[in-house]
């Protein structure tokens, strides 16, 4: 029964999100240089110092601090932040709306480009079509987003300026959102002015984003279809008269996606990590943005904070990437 | 020398020649970066600063890419950079090599629990988003080469274990192995004598990958700021350089970006040329 | 006289290393309508190539250079493309070997069998799905509702097959091919297939191409047969006259070499290999002169 198999799932995830909080409150008290100290202006008092690493709780033995730690999580308090004054939880909440809604963007475009690219290069193979697609995502998958997204600057940006390259929505907009969810939000109410605003400003960072995950489900897919392609049932359906263009679509495909969802699932959680610096680059304020400059700050709730939340995410995805894949594999869903 | 058909594989495949050829460009520029720069990278001229490159008008051929923000010559700084780019590229490169194929041989031979154990391992340190932990990292362990080569190999030894790992299983049940455990060969000996050599082709290949890799890494690192000493010139450095004046001086940013992504394609096209003709040479 | 499928002097050849190779060599058939014809030979003689001529489903890397073969006195040789397509379903339809690999994996039952329905007939939703009821039970499946429900590996090899079968007679085709529909499948189920394919020609009277290396199962459903060997038709008569007194060496060898049920402690003699060997002796005669002739034209 699938619910056994999601289940089974989801129970293995409960052991790996416990490994990532052991690495991610090992690796941050493993910091050289004390957090503290920098906090405080240069020639503070030692007990001033005292006072406040006692406020942050580390002055306790590690392994107390663990225990606190993990305590504190499961009830939602992720510390404060050491640089920015306040909740890490809040802030990351605050922020978090805005690299879904990239990342979710991203996706869209990606997985609709993808498989038409992907369908194309299957039903035109051995011709051009095929030849400039594989050329294509070959540069596609070769480039990482970070270095799409500083060619989109220069091109679109700077030498041809047709698009924003900074920021979520033009600074001169009057409007006062009440969810995160800017675009989502401004759909709802009808603001579509607005709408355009945050859209324009998001092609930029979304086709950084999108590029490298595009080629790969390209690949992908394309060789899953010619994978399909090749079976019996392939056959069959000529002979029994259908068109080349209905057999790619309706018959390949179909049993195409099945292998071609859990690869390109990895793919995605790749693009997850991608927005780190794609959205520092378009300025764009999401938790990837935010967590590049809790690092330079070395601001250690925060980065615990985002890791964490990243690490989240990461398993979140896997887990709907295997709960499609059962979806659409009619030999697990019926034993 | 005249009958093509005669050399190995390899070399009649023409993307790992031309990987080839970008490695070597690469190293060459690397090793002779003294003899092959102009000027000095680190030598400030601000009275020449932001000169335009040698295709605009008003260019100094002097200095063929122009300068910086403060008088430096970006070509010698380019090629400085590829030489930081190339050490960062072999050395990361092998240490990933090196640390990711032991314990991929050790989880796919021995099995057991010592394969369940490096798994779920591999399987937590892959939850962390790469270009994060990488970050992460290089601030915890602070600024400079060591930091950054130290940050690739924590976070991306799991690529080189993961793949050795399967073709050790696949190995393992081959006749050849069969036959070495009948003649008393002890695992170890197995393991590394002869195992290790059939899957060479599988690490060449990765290895070309790993060293595009690295190098894309470090640039993420020092365009964060957590590379090496702010002075000295690495491409990273010199994107983020370039993107505070895209507006007066794009090709600040276009030159580094163009070189990290001619390089990168480069060991690409490498580690893809060396899989496909290595791949059935061996697989027979 | 005008057969429905007539095959005359058909010449296959696929590429290979060290050139074209031939698989068929001149090769004459007819099969008129309502019969049933039998292709018998050992495997590589060529008889799912010929099946396959017909479809116009031979594999990429090979040519027919020489011969024709005449559907309804059309001549369908070289037909590719749409109009090759609008002969499938109700012109001609295939029976394949392997029940497994020919069903959609990821698709219904009922899906598979309403597309080919809906296509050629052009029926509307709740009329292809009756005549898809009907069809299952046609070819002796209880509970067709239930099975229209589920997916291919949900069903046994017998139960695969009879689906297929039960595709192939749906738009009541003029030509049935079917290429060894019964050796993929177990022993016991293999002649509850076979009567029923025979039934079900009957009733409809459709004309059976019926591939085959089993005599016995030529016994059991053909009206006629033709032998191959090395792509060649070395004896082509009724089933009546090859059982009773086959004419060619190599039909007499095989016979001698099939296990009879009727005859059980007869020894069985394997075909002697100074006739295989006379026989490709022959074959390759057949290509030097057809060479030869085709130099001096």
């Amino acid at each position: 029964m699938p619910l056994g198999y999601i289940g089974k799932r989801l129970a293995m995830a409960i052991p790996t999100l416990f490994g990532v909080a052991v690495v991610v409150f090992v690796l941050l008290r493993v910091v050289p240089g004390d957090p503290i100290a920098m906090m405080l202006p240069p020639g503070a008092r030692a007990d001033d110092i005292e006072r406040l690493r006692a406020l942050y709780g580390l002055n306790h033995p590690i392994v107390e601090q663990f225990g606190r730690w993990l305590l504190d999580l499961v009830t939602g308090n992720f510390g404060t932040s050491i640089s920015l004054h306040q909740g890490v939880f809040g802030l990351i909440m605050s922020r978090l709306p805005a690299t879904l809604e990239l990342a979710l963007a991203a996706l869209v475009v990606a997985t609709a480009a993808g498989v038409l690219f992907g369908v194309a290069a299957a039903y035109w193979r051995g011709r051009w079509p095929e030849v400039a697609v594989d050329a294509l995502t070959g540069l596609g998958m070769a480039i990482p987003d970070f270095l799409w997204a500083l060619l989109l600057v220069l091109a679109l940006g700077v030498l041809l300026p047709v698009l924003p390259i900074s920021g979520r929505i033009d600074p001169r907009t009057e409007i006062s959102f009440v969810t995160e969810f800017y675009l989502a939000e401004s759909f709802v109410r009808g603001e579509f002015a607005v709408a355009g605003s945050l859209l324009a400003h998001m092609v930029l960072p979304v086709a950084a984003l999108a590029l490298p995950l595009t080629a790969a489900i390209s690949r992908i897919l394309k060789g899953a279809i010619n994978e399909a392609m090749s079976q019996d049932y392939i056959l069959m359906a000529r002979v029994k008269g259908f068109s080349k263009a209905r057999i790619v679509w309706r018959e390949a495909l179909r049993n195409a996606l099945v292998p071609a969802v859990t690869l390109s699932g990895v793919q995605f959680t790749f693009l997850i990590g991608g927005t780190v610096l794609v959205e520092r680059i378009f300025g764009y304020p999401g938790i990837g943005n935010m967590a590049i400059g809790a690092v330079i700050d070395r601001d250690l709730p925060l980065i615990q904070g985002i890791v964490l939340i990243f690490a989240v995410l990461f398993i979140v995805v896997n887990l709907l990437v295997d709960m499609t894949y059962v979806a659409i594999n009619p030999r697990i869903r019926h034993g | 020398m005249a009958d093509v058909a005669q050399w190995p594989a390899v070399l009649r495949n023409g993307r790992a020649l031309l990987g080839l050829f970008v490695f070597l460009l690469l190293f060459l520029v690397a090793a002779a970066a003294p003899l092959l720069a102009p000027h000095d990278p680190l030598e400030q001229d601000l009275v020449n600063s932001f000169l335009p490159p040698f295709w605009r008008p008003d260019a100094d051929p002097q200095f063929l890419f122009g300068t910086d923000s403060l008088g430096r010559d970006i070509f010698s700084r380019l090629i400085y950079g590829a030489r930081i780019a190339f050490i960062v590229a072999v050395v990361a490169a092998s240490l990933v090599c090196v640390l990711g194929t032991m314990l991929g041989l050790l989880s796919g031979y021995y099995g057991g629990w010592i394969d369940t154990g490096i798994s779920r391992l591999v399987d937590v340190w892959m939850s962390f988003p790469p270009v994060l932990l990488s970050i992460v990292l290089a601030a915890v362990i602070g600024a400079g080469l060591q930091a950054v080569i130290i940050a690739i190999v924590v976070v991306d030894w799991t690529r080189f274990c993961r793949i050795v790992r399967a073709e050790v299983l696949v190995q393992r049940e081959q006749d050849y192995v069969t036959a070495a455990l009948t003649m008393g060969l002890g695992r170890p000996h197995i393991m590394l004598r002869e195992i290790l050599p059939n899957i060479l082709p599988t690490l060449a290949v990765l290895y070309s990958l790993e060293m595009g890799i690295a190098i894309i890494v470090e640039a993420i690192l020092s365009f964060v700021g957590l590379s090496v000493a702010s002075d000295a010139p690495t491409w990273g450095g010199l994107i983020q350089e370039g993107r505070l004046y895209i507006n007066q001086a794009w090709w600040l940013l276009a030159l580094p970006v163009g070189c990290i992504i001619v390089t990168v394609l480069g060991l690409n096209a490498l580690g893809d040329g060396l899989r496909e003709s290595l791949d059935p040479v061996l697989r027979r | 006289m005008n057969a429905l499928l007539e095959i005359s002097g058909l010449h296959l050849e696929i590429a290979g290393p060290s050139g074209w190779q031939p698989i068929l060599r001149g090769v004459d058939l007819a099969l008129p309508a309502g019969m049933v014809h039998g292709l018998v030979g050992e495997s590589g003689a060529g008889k799912t190539m010929v099946a396959k001529a017909v479809l116009g489903i031979q594999p990429e890397r090979s040519r027919i250079s020489e011969g024709a073969i005449r559907f309804e006195g059309q001549d369908i040789t070289h037909l590719g493309g749409n109009v090759r397509r609008a002969l499938f379903g109700r012109g001609m339809a295939l029976i394949p070997q392997d029940p497994m690999s020919a069903l959609n994996p990821v698709v219904r039952i009922e899906t598979q069998m309403l597309d080919v329905l809906r296509l050629h007939l052009d029926l509307s939703r709740d009329s292809a799905r009756e005549a898809a009821l009907r069809l299952l039970s046609d070819v002796h499946i209880r509970k067709p509702e239930r099975v229209l429900r589920l997916y291919p590996h949900e069903l046994s090899g017998g139960m695969r097959q009879r689906v297929l079968i039960a595709n192939a007679f749906a738009c009541k085709p003029k030509l049935i091919i079917a290429d060894e529909p019964t050796t993929a499948l177990d022993v016991t189920v293999q002649r509850q297939i076979l009567r029923l394919i025979k039934d079900l020609q009957a009733t409809s009277n459709t004309a059976l191409l019926f591939v085959t290396h089993d005599l016995g199962v030529v016994a059991k459903i053909c009206d006629w047969v033709s032998v191959l060997h090395a792509g060649r038709v070395v004896e082509s008569a009724s089933v009546e006259e090859v059982f009773r007194a086959p004419r060619h060496e190599y039909t007499r060898a095989l016979f001698a070499a099939t296990p009879r049920y009727d005859r059980p402690g007869e020894s069985l003699h394997p075909v002697p290999p100074a006739l295989i060997a006379r026989l490709n002796d022959e074959a390759a005669a057949y290509d030097a002169a057809r060479a030869g002739r085709l130099s001096d034209a």
